[in-house]
């Protein structure tokens, strides 16, 4: 996996979607990584222009769903040169396994990074047996 | 890597804004501009070629402008303004610095890797002449703002001739 690191900057991938929406803007998937350790998981998601009141994750029946909104007013009165990239908001879920103790999951966001942290259930950590 | 990854200048699509209000030859001619522009600023050697420790991406940026400004913007999540080296010299502005893996990050099991990592580096070239201690950059929310005064004679507007018969 790690050998197949994509180094160059990737385009953002837009989602298409035949959801009927009432923003004019994109919707994009945020590039994500996933890693695991012995007690949790981590998400980390880029959310450029993404604060922390315009996020919203919500987990709903084992489905993790997280939304991004940026402010669009902002770029309201530029006239672009050239662009290269788009903006819009961002949007994207996950279905959990068993295996993440849903009541503790943490989120926080942090220069256009938002980072969740899911705890495993107890019963799912690796234990040592201690032996007498 | 993907061969389509190779081909750095034929990879980006017209944004729809451009398609619809833009002349035809306009657009064209702005293509042929950025295509040089990439050459030169975005091209990178295939991955045999590169030492691992020196793995590099190239951010995206946009370049806009009113009467008195050029404002260049780049998406760059999960850094902080010490990171980031704005400078500019002859009208070239170079966004250049290092993004690092999250420091917990290195010993576990990855699932999912979309993110880029590694050296940064950008030039790009301004449409009109700026006032160069007049620069002012920042950064919030994974977002690096630039914000560069035209000079009075970029400001300018040009003059009309009168045509006669």
């Amino acid at each position: 996996m790690v050998e197949n690191k994509e180094v160059v900057a990737q385009e953002k991938k837009e989602i298409e979607t035949k959801k009927e929406t009432t923003t004019p803007l994109k919707r994009y998937l945020p590039a994500t990584d996933i890693v695991e350790t012995e007690k949790e998981l981590l998400v980390y998601m880029d959310m450029p222009g993404v604060d922390k009141e315009n996020v919203n994750v919500k987990l709903e029946k084992n489905v993790l769903e997280v939304e991004g909104t940026i402010q669009s007013d902002i770029y309201k009165d530029l006239k672009p040169i050239y662009s290269e990239y788009n903006i819009g908001n961002f949007h994207r879920q996950f279905e959990l396994s068993n295996v993440v103790d849903q009541g503790k999951i943490e989120a926080k966001i942090d220069n256009g990074v938002l980072t969740l942290v899911l705890p495993k259930v107890p019963e799912k950590q690796p234990k040592l047996i201690q032996v007498n | 890597m993907a061969i389509r990854d190779l081909i750095t200048w034929n990879n980006r699509p017209i944004s729809k804004r451009e398609n619809e209000e833009i002349h035809p030859v306009e657009r064209f001619h702005r293509e042929i501009d950025r295509m040089f522009d990439d050459f030169f600023t975005d091209f990178k050697l295939p991955s045999i070629f590169r030492h691992e420790k020196g793995e590099t991406f190239s951010p995206r940026v946009n370049v806009s402008e009113d009467d008195n400004t050029v404002d260049v913007s780049a998406e760059l999540p999960g850094l902080s303004n010490k990171d980031i080296e704005v400078s500019l010299k002859e009208n070239v502005l170079t966004i250049k610095g290092e993004k690092n893996v999250e420091k917990e990050e290195k010993k576990k099991d990855y699932y999912h890797l979309e993110r880029s990592y590694g050296k940064f580096h950008r030039a790009v070239a301004l449409p009109a002449e700026v006032e160069e201690d007049k620069v002012d950059a920042s950064f919030k929310d994974g977002i690096l703002k630039i914000r560069l005064p035209k000079t009075a004679k970029a400001q300018e507007k040009g003059r009309m001739i009168e045509v006669k018969s």
